[in-house]
């Protein structure tokens, strides 16, 4: 009973602050990062830019649900899970579709870069083709 | 698919906050399967029948 009690309190916490500490830490990594560079306005947009992400999650969290559920620790049902599969596919797929056209365009300019973004690109379709195997033996 | 959870729902006079509660799901998962705007995996169809005393194939048609 009180493992439970104190689990949801956890929970509540890490849903609670949880965006705010994420935030707080990804923007100081970005302000550490800009003034390594010597950069400060880099690392301050950085870090008001995470700050000002979480504050506004923070704030329509109650209201809206995608707001829930871009909270960590939200308590999702099946529906809200289903949400979360498809919205990180679109994202997978646009970054793909990225990748596979910025190889494409680097290559073609004769640009350094293609052999970052061809690494990308075969990455993506090995783990495409590795997942597919794995979620098809699992399924 | 079409389904008559709104009607049976109305009928045992929750809400669908209240139901959600009941079925584990949020407000907005009740709200969606009413308009049809998601359909339930079984094991949430067998529950949500189960609440009205029905069955699935009483609660959920297939078009």
């Amino acid at each position: 009973m009180s493992t439970d009690h104190s689990d949801s309190t956890g929970r509540q916490l890490w849903s609670r602050w949880g965006n705010l500490g994420f935030a707080l830490a990804l923007g100081v990594v970005l302000l550490v990062t800009g003034l390594a560079r010597g950069n400060v306005l880099l690392g301050v947009s950085g870090l008001v830019i995470m700050c000002a992400y979480a504050v506004v999650l923070e704030v329509s969290r109650r209201r809206s649900e995608a707001a829930h559920l871009l909270s960590p620790g939200a308590r999702n049902d099946e529906r809200q899970q289903q949400i979360g599969v498809q919205a990180l596919a679109m994202t997978g797929s646009v970054l793909t579709m990225v990748v596979v056209i910025g190889f494409f365009w680097t290559y073609a300019t004769d640009s350094a870069a293609a052999a970052v973004f061809g690494g990308l690109a075969a990455l993506a379709g090995l783990t495409f083709i590795g997942s597919t195997f794995f979620f098809a033996r699992r399924c | 698919m079409r389904n008559d959870v709104r009607r049976l729902r109305e009928q045992m006079k929750l809400s669908q906050s209240g139901l959600g509660e009941a079925l584990g799901v949020s407000r907005q998962t009740v709200n969606a399967i009413e308009n049809c705007r998601y359909d339930p995996s079984l094991p949430l169809a067998i529950a949500i029948a189960r609440q009205f005393g029905s069955t699935v194939e009483e609660v959920f048609h297939v078009d």
